[in-house]
This record gives structure tokens, sequence and C-alpha cells, in this order.
């Protein structure tokens, strides 16, 4: 997310012309996609919409099964993907959120355990409230200085939380955390007047900002993202506080030990999928997500900033 | 009113047109066999459906998950009727006092009552989302954390009405059921509690296989037990035989004005259910069933194998799921788990959930509305006329039958999350189940206090989350505080009552 797009672009362009020549991996068998979630999440239709696509363009010669395997938040499928260490027909699409629970709530099996393969889409974090409970941003975070103000969010340990705290770290606000079942319930509890403010991906909160209910007051991304609806939120960055960054990537890993050429071979196949035109219209335009491709090893650094620098303050908040 | 019927005329031509009756009927049809396996419910059906509708036109394609969903209902309710299975948790209730009509030889009358609650209550439902969806899911948005743990209190304070014969053995079933509850995630840190390290517990223990192993595969057993050395097997016709044909199902004059006030009451009630965020079908069919058996004529029967006992919690989860539509089309919000499905579906389709989808796609919002009245019309011809078909499994030889249910409940657990751990869990409480029924322990107290616990906890913690710690958020909050009163006036009355008799008879004799 630190990367501009310009540099985006410009890896993209150098790694699609060093991935032109022949692959030294085919898949021989059936690819499973573990899916450490339900049916019907936000992760489960990220894979099936990335089985479909190679399944109707025809991008490899065998099918991709989309599995789910939820529990434990992700840990079930972490702990099921370290049984296939070294498997090459075996993909985990996961949200980074899951990554860092796998440290925060101390999973036994953790993100940097897995073989990153490429990050895939962009789904970004909005801080918004009820129409004229604030007028900007500014007037929430100085608000929150006063520690009564309430922030509304989904589970504790993933990137909900950790927007949270870098929020309340960096611009020395005291939200209230709130934890609900989903961002359904933060949404309820919005609009209902039971929490001040609430953290939601633009798919869940656009009808009521498009209605004018809600107001997205500043965006955790390093740039705005497009569109009339939310190019108004300035970003935390602009407000003065550029290390609250924080997003719901989509990235695609490996099981433990994944062979080098096989991570190569993914990493171009997700590429081609993430160019093809049903891919940005149908997913990326539909769910309001921002593109975003980063291959393996552009996904390793992301993950290690993010591992290493952002989820010790997890320890910091005492938790 | 003018302006709703003639928005509701038009959605009628919507839902009428033949590939949309087309797609009304495939989806009932559908949500009658996802809903009568065990293991698949309506979430699992509409998730796995959701991605073919993709290339469909949104108004078919809603029109179609959305007959699954409420068909669904009325599916749950066969397996529960017949072999005591829950299809879906909303039928675990069903199960109570539908078995023992089956056991009573009356299997068709309590299908044919099943079908009949589900269809009025279903209907209430979509009249009030019809005449006043947004209205009700204002009121909803009112119930914040705090109001929602004071209505889960209620719910664990009427517990008491489920327990039976024996309150002690109910009140032990109660406990086990809060304290597998506590296996999973602890809200306050967000880590995992009594998971004894693995994974597969992290989130806790799944509530479908617990449902099909405390009666599915308990039920094996018990029919194993029941039936050894009897010499002849004739499966479960055997007992007291009625005629299993539509006429001999057909309920009497009386018996339908019987259960006419209790698909009233649960109708209103359930919907209102429906509309509570986090709440949903399931939490519907408990307190409507406990509603009746506290207010109803014939509650003292409930539980014994009374029509009324099928009639309020079939009517009851009908009517949610009409209620978790009054949300989701006016504010975009699921109430949930398959509403947050379809929601999803919604985006899928280009459409965007919010304040505006009446306004911007009448023609969606009012041909899904259309539409379930049609759907739960086509629901319920088919379903009567499945009954002479499914009660023939009554006649199935229990060495077939027996191992067939062993069947579906493996599978039916292993489906839900493809995980092994969940065939575990789902024999070991058969196990549990098994001994608890030989014991006369009842069961539902367990599952009830199994599905409201982790309820009451989030709320609970919300609302002190919120409040920075402090109980004054539960009595500031005018509902939350009405709650807790009748909650107060629910455990004082029998006491009071008591002395109050105490007095009279007192008074009569001194006077």
């Amino acid at each position: 997310m630190k990367l501009s797009v310009l540099r985006l672009a410009a890896v993209g362009l150098a790694t699609a012309c060093l991935a032109a020549p022949a692959m030294a991996f085919e898949p021989k068998q059936d690819v499973d996609m573990i899916v450490p979630s339900s049916a019907g999440g936000g992760t489960d239709l990220n894979a099936r919409t990335i089985a479909d696509i190679i399944k109707r363009d025809n991008l490899s010669p065998v099918n991709f099964q989309v599995i789910n395997k939820p529990g434990g938040s992700g840990a079930v499928a972490f702990a099921y993907a370290a049984t296939k260490s070294g498997d090459d027909h075996m993909l985990v699409p996961i949200a980074i959120g899951q990554i860092i629970s796998s440290y925060a709530l101390k999973w036994d099996v953790k993100g940097k355990d897995m073989t990153p393969i490429a990050t895939v889409a962009n789904d970004e974090f909005f801080l918004a409230a009820v129409k004229g409970r604030f007028k900007d941003a500014k007037e929430a975070i100085e608000a929150a200085k006063g520690g009564k103000i309430t922030f509304g969010s989904s589970q504790k340990g993933n990137s909900d939380h950790l927007a949270y705290l870098l929020l309340n770290k960096y611009a020395k606000t005291n939200f209230r955390y709130v934890q609900f079942g989903g961002s359904g319930e933060v949404m309820s509890a919005l609009l209902g007047g039971h929490v001040d403010v609430g953290l939601f991906n633009p798919s869940e909160c656009i009808g009521q900002v498009r209605a004018g209910t809600v107001v997205p007051l500043a965006s955790f991304s390093a740039k705005r993202m497009p569109g009339e609806l939310w190019n108004q939120a300035p970003t935390l960055t602009e407000l003065g506080y550029p290390q609250v960054i924080a997003a719901e990537t989509r990235v695609v890993l490996g099981p433990p030990n994944m062979d080098k050429d096989a991570v190569a071979y993914y990493e171009g196949l997700l590429r081609k999928v993430t160019d093809t035109e049903r891919w940005k219209t149908d997913y990326i335009a539909r769910n309001n997500l921002t593109p975003m491709f980063l291959d393996s090893k552009e996904t390793a650094e992301n993950l290690a900033e993010v591992i290493d620098k952002r989820v010790p303050i997890f320890k910091e908040a005492g938790f | 009113m003018y302006d709703i019927l003639a928005l509701l005329a038009h959605g009628f031509a919507v839902a009428l047109t033949p590939v949309n009756l087309m797609y009304a009927t495939v989806g009932a049809l559908m949500g009658l066999i996802v809903g009568a396996m065990p293991g698949i419910g309506s979430l699992a059906g509409v998730a796995l459906l959701l991605p073919l509708t993709f290339r469909l036109e949104p108004t078919g394609a809603i029109i179609m998950l959305a007959a699954l969903y409420y068909a669904n209902m009325y599916g749950g309710s066969f397996s529960a009727i017949l072999l005591n299975i829950p299809g879906d948790s909303p039928a675990v209730m069903t199960a109570v006092d539908g078995y023992k009509l089956t056991r009573a030889g009356k299997a068709g009358k309590a299908l044919f009552t099943a079908i009949v609650a589900s269809a009025l209550g279903g209907t209430i439902g979509i009249v009030i989302l019809t005449v006043m969806g947004p209205l009700l899911a204002d009121v909803g948005l009112r119930f914040g954390p705090a109001e929602m743990a004071a209505v889960i209190i209620m719910a664990f304070t009427s517990i008491g009405w489920l327990l039976g014969e024996n309150p002690a053995k109910g009140g032990l079933s109660t406990c086990l059921g809060l304290m597998l509850a506590c296996v999973g995630v602890d809200l306050a840190r967000g880590t995992s509690r009594f998971s004894f390290g693995m994974p597969d517990l992290m989130s806790g223990i799944s509530f479908v296989p617990l449902v099909i192993g405390m009666f599915g595969f308990s039920q094996v057993m018990i029919l194993l037990k029941d039936f050894r050395g009897k010499g002849t097997d004739q499966g479960l016709a055997a007992l007291p035989a009625e005629k299993l044909s539509i006429r001999g199902s057909l309920l009497t004059g009386p018996e339908f004005r019987r259960i006419l006030p209790v698909v009233g009451k649960s109708g209103l009630l359930g919907t209102f259910i429906g509309v509570l965020p986090g709440a949903g079908a399931t939490m519907s069919a408990f307190l409507c069933y406990i509603l009746e058996k506290r207010t109803g004529r014939n509650g003292a029967q409930m539980g014994e194998g009374a029509i009324e006992g099928v009639a309020a919690p079939e009517a009851g989860n009908n009517a949610a799921a009409a209620g978790t539509f009054a949300p989701l089309l006016s504010l975009g919000i699921p109430g949930g788990g398959t509403t947050a499905v379809l929601l999803g579906g919604l985006m899928m389709w280009g459409l965007t959930p919010g304040p505006l989808l009446f306004s911007e796609k009448p023609e969606f919002c009012w041909g899904l509305i259309a539409s379930m009245y049609v759907g739960n019309i086509i629901c319920v011809a088919v379903a009567i006329a499945l009954i002479p078909f499914v009660t023939n499994i009554l006649r199935v030889p229990v060495r077939i039958i027996a191992p067939a249910i062993t069947v579906v409940c493996v599978v039916g657990s292993y489906s839900v999350d493809n995980s092994y751990f969940d065939i575990l869990v789902m024999l070991a409480a058969g196990l549990v189940g098994f001994f608890l029924t030989q014991f006369d322990y009842p069961t539902a107290p367990l599952l009830l206090a199994f599905v409201l616990a982790p309820i009451l906890e989030r709320s609970a913690n919300s609302a002190f989350e919120i409040s920075g710690g402090s109980v004054d958020i539960f009595y500031q909050s005018p509902i939350a505080l009405g709650f807790l009163l009748v909650i107060v006036a629910i455990c004082v009355s029998p006491l009071a009552m008591r002395a109050v008799r105490r007095v009279r008879r007192a008074g009569r004799v001194n006077g």
C-alpha cells in the first residue's frame, strides 16, 4: 500500500517481461484453494472468482477447487497448511487481517511460516460516522481525546483492531474500542446511535454513504480512494498521521516450503487473472475494492513490514 | 396505504412473470430439500447457489435465493417431525413435540400443522414487511448491545418454563449448554479459551454437528435400543398407525382453531425477532415456543406432543425469515448469516444495498416482496403434496433406516466446514444426548443455552465497552430498563402469587 501506483506499474512491467520464459513448473493434479472462512464471506468470494476465471479463460490445465476450512478465524486452515509443507498443489487465499491475527492471537502456525505468492486486491478502511455527528475527521479526533467517543468494529487481534490501535497511538486519541459480531452489526449500532464512529470497508458502507446517512470521515490508506463518494475523505496521512496505515489486503499464500518454481507459476497465473476484464469489472469494481498486484517478493516485503513494524503495537497496548 | 398497494401490484406483475415464477419454484424446491437434510442449512444452501446466479437477472436471482431461504424453514420440520432430527437449527424446537406426535401415530397431522403454521406465520411476516418494513427496520436499530443483552437475559429467565417435570435436571442441562458455549473466543482478549491448544476448538464448538449429534445420532441409538429383540422390524410405522394420506393429515376445524391464535402470536413475535440485529430464525423459534408454553391455553401439554408445540416454532421461524428482509432491503444491513450472504449477492448483481434501494430499484424490492407471497403458496402446495411420500420413511425397517440416518449424520456434520473434527463432535454429542434422554434430562434447554449464551456474551461485552465498564447503560436505556423490569416480574410473580394465595387462605380460615 505504501508503494506508489507508478512504482507498482513499473514493477509490474518489469516482472511481466521476466516472467515471459517458459515455466519449469506445471501443476499435475487439481489445485486445492483452502479458504480459511465459511462459504459466502469476502475471502470465499475472492477464491471462487479466481477459480472461476482460471477455468473460464482456460488459464491452467487443471481445476482449481475451493475448499472452505473455517475455524479459529483462520488458525484451522493455517494448521492444516502446515501439515502439507512442500505441497505444490495448494493455495491459501487469505485476508491480511488473519495473518495479523496469527501473531496478535499467538497461533501455533504464523504468517511467516507460509509461502507468500501474490497480493491480488486491496480493501480500504474508512472511519465513518452518521451525517452531522462530526463536522470532519479533525473534530472527531479532537473529541476522541476526551475518552468518551466509541469506535465500533468487529473482532480483536485483526486488521480492524490494528487500525484502531495505530490511530489511538499516533493521533493520541482515546477512542473506546467496541467490538461487534460483524460489520452489519456495527452499521446497525452506528445508525441507532449506540456508537459514535465505525470502521468500514467501502462495500460495507456504500449504501449508507450514497444515501447520505453516513459520511466517510477519513481513509486509512496512503492515497485517497478515487470516486466522488470516497475522494472527499482525507487520508490520515494528510491529516498528519502518516504512520496510521491499514487495509484489508487480499493475499494468496502457499503452504510452508513451497517450491520456488511453483511459486513463480502461481504468481504468473494470478497476475493473468487480475489482468482480465472480468476481474476488474465483476470483482474489483462491484465490491468497491482498489486494484492492487504485488508479486511474491513484494508481498513478502509488505508482510514483513506489517508484521515487524505494526503488529508489535498489540504488545504495547498490553494485548 | 394506497401507494403501497400500487407498488405491491407492480411487484406482483414482476413476480408473476413465467420466468420469475419458475425461479421461485426452483428455489422453493431446493429449499425444501436443503432444509430437510441435516447439516446443510439455508446459509450453506444460499452460499453454494449464489455463485451460479451471478449471470442471472438480479430480480430473478433474489427471488430464487429468498425462496430457498424461507422454503428451508418448511423443509427443516420434515426430518424433525418424522425422525427427531432437525434438518436445520430453527427446527430444533419443532422436533420436541413433532416427534412425540409421530410416536403417537400422528405424523401426518404434525407435518400438516407445521406446513400450515409455516405458511401463516410467514405470511404474517411478509404482510408486516410490506406495510411497515422501513419502520420496523428503524425499530430494530434502537436495539443496541445493552437492549439486546436485556432481551437475551429475559430469554434465559424464561428457560425455566422449558425445564419440564424435573427442574433440577433441566437446570443441569442448561448449565451443560452454557459450559459448551464457553469454549471458543474470549471476547475481552480475542484469544481462545478452553480450546486445550486445539485449533479446531479455537472458535468454539459448531452448532450444527452438536444438533445433529444430540438429536440425530442419539436417535439412532434410541431406535436400536427400542426395536432390539422385537422380532418383527416394520420401522417406526409399527407404532400405533394412522392413515398416512393427505386426508388423514388434514386438521379438523377445532384443531385449526387451536393453532390460529398460536400462529398469530408467534408470527408477530417472530417477525420482530427477525428484525433485531444478530438474532435470527433459531432464536425466534425458541422464544415463540416459550411464549406459547407460557401464555397458551394448551401450554401444559406442550412438550408431550401437542400441535401447538409444532405450530409455535414453525410460525416463528418463518416469520423471522421474512422479518430479516426488513433491515436488508431498507437499510442494507443483514440481520443474520443467510442475509449477509444475500447482501454479498446484491453487490455481485451490481446493486447497491442501502436506504436508496427501494427508490432506485422498486421493481427489484417489490418484485421480491410480492414473490414471497407467491413463493409461500408454492411451498405449501409442494410440501402438502409431499406428505404421503415422506411419511413412507416411517415404514422403512429400522435395520435400514438406522444405518441410513448414521450416514446422513456423518456426512451432514462433515459437510458444514469440511471438518473431520466436526464428525467427532457429532459422535460425542450423540453419546451425551443418548444418555441425557435415557435419564430424562431435556436436551432443548441445553441447545437453547448454547445458542443464546454467545449472543448474550457479545452484547453484554459490547455494552460494557460502550459504557466504559459502568452498568448505568442498562437502566439509562428505556428499552433495556423495560426488559429488565419484565425479568424482575417473571422472577417475582410466582413468589408473589404464592404469598397472595397464602394470605387469602389465611383470611378465609380466620374469617
